[in-house]
């Protein structure tokens, strides 16, 4: 189904366990004219379950886009990245992986899992915020590709 | 043990040496016996010539002075570890002072009083200054995590030309003018090679007159290592700070004057030596400075 950006409200899946994090997420979707519904899970095993219950429910909405931490309680960001490749109705959301690792093998575990972009978490502000409009774009594509 | 010792010399003609322990009142006592051959006119042991000595004192401060060099060896590599994991985990909390900072700047900046719009400058740069400080720590004790050697050697051509793309931007600011030859092969890592130059050569861009700055940048033979020179035309180091300059977090100027962490050179000194290397810096004030380092060829 065809989706205009500038029309009703995006689902975004966020799994991030910091509070700072998550706000900082929600003012630079917000700064690029986002009009979104967040749906965060905390730790790795919620955002499983969640998928999960995708999976079990036609019914529910997919997210059109999945924000992932990959250093997480209870399950990795690489169990869920996991989970999310053999998921019935997620496999094909468009993911960007969100971390502090500057670690070589994260980026190249993240490529190996199908995730669109790594976006490394910066300690400035405008390189925080350009990550609406890395939503935008990566949205714009999927909706132009009918995704 | 004696015996075998005799059995042996007999039949080869050669000294030998043999350790052994007696029981003495005090505990056991340790022993070192030479066994030298006597020969008689037909080339033939005639009797064997032994004298012992007490090397129990010898023995036990040799014994002290391992135990002493493992135990440092781990408080280094635990002090080591400690410093990397401060480090690291430093970075997390230090990223959410710095971005939230800065969004109450774009979001407050001129709604408060004045005061306030200063608290929250100074917190951006406190935030700003820690990062860079967080940043270099980590390089530094990067810089000896790095424990085996390499075996093959690295191309400092092809380093300088990387170093230079890095500092692209401090070069063209400060219309710097680099000069340099032929560079040679020397067997060291190359992540280490480019700290040591980059940080040289930022320096000489940095501490710099207002004239144009000049860094040239060589290297000549010196028996098995080669000694690389970049000498600049900056402010140069007093004379009484040329050893004081290569300290962790020392420096000659205040962070007004000219930015810095003063972990630089500390940690340029601590790759040089790594490799059983030198560094030292010939300076004149007003004129320049000339900073050496040998590595292995």
């Amino acid at each position: 189904m065809m989706h205009d950006l500038n029309s009703g409200t995006l689902q975004i899946f966020l799994v991030e366990d910091n509070p700072g994090d998550m706000l900082l997420v929600r003012e630079a979707l917000a700064e690029h004219g986002l009009i979104f519904e967040l749906e965060v899970a905390s730790n790795g095993e919620r955002a499983i379950e969640y998928i999960d219950a995708l999976d079990g429910d036609d019914t529910r909405p997919c997210p059109k886009i999945m924000l992932l931490d990959l250093n997480l309680p209870r399950k990795s960001g690489e169990e869920v990245l996991k989970r999310l490749t053999v998921s019935s109705r997620c496999s094909g959301v468009p993911t960007i992986v969100i971390t502090s690792s500057e670690d070589p093998h994260d980026h190249q575990m993240a490529e190996r899992l199908g995730v669109s972009h790594y976006f490394r978490k910066p300690t400035d502000l405008n390189a925080f915020m350009a990550l609406g409009e890395l939503v935008r774009s990566l949205l714009e594509k999927s909706t132009a590709s009918g995704n | 043990m004696f015996d075998d010792s005799l059995r042996s010399i007999l039949s080869t003609g050669q000294g030998n040496t043999i350790e052994f322990d007696l029981p003495g009142p005090n505990g056991v006592r340790h022993f070192v016996a030479d066994a030298t051959p006597e020969f008689d006119e037909n080339g033939r042991v005639a009797s064997v010539l032994t004298s012992s000595h007490d090397v129990t004192d010898a023995k036990r401060a040799e014994e002290g002075l391992r135990a002493m060099n493992d135990e440092l060896r781990r408080a280094n590599e635990d002090l080591n570890q400690f410093a990397y994991s401060a480090s690291h985990d430093l970075q997390e909390p230090l990223r959410m002072v710095a971005v939230y900072s800065q969004l109450l700047a774009r979001k407050y900046a001129g709604k408060l009083d004045e005061q306030a719009d200063e608290y929250i400058s100074y917190t951006i740069a406190g935030a700003h200054r820690m990062e860079i400080l967080v940043r270099d720590l980590l390089a530094y004790t990067k810089a000896v995590s790095i424990s085996d050697l390499p075996k093959e050697g690295v191309d400092a051509n092809a380093v300088l030309q990387n170093v230079i793309a890095n500092l692209r931007g401090a070069i063209e600011d400060s219309a710097a003018e680099l000069v340099y030859g032929e560079l040679p092969c020397v067997k060291v890592h190359d992540i280490h090679l480019v700290q040591l130059l980059q940080n040289i050569i930022s320096n000489a861009t940095k501490y710099r007159r207002p004239e144009r700055p000049r860094i040239v940048i060589g290297a000549a033979g010196d028996g098995e290592c080669w000694r690389f020179s970049v000498s600049d035309n900056g402010v140069g180091i007093p004379a009484k700070y040329t050893e004081q300059v290569f300290g962790l977090f020392q420096r000659l100027y205040s962070a007004a004057e000219f930015p810095g962490t003063g972990i630089g050179l500390a940690l340029c000194r601590r790759i040089v030596e790594r490799y059983g290397g030198k560094i030292w810096v010939e300076s004149e004030v007003g004129r320049g400075s000339t900073f050496y380092f040998t590595l292995p060829a």
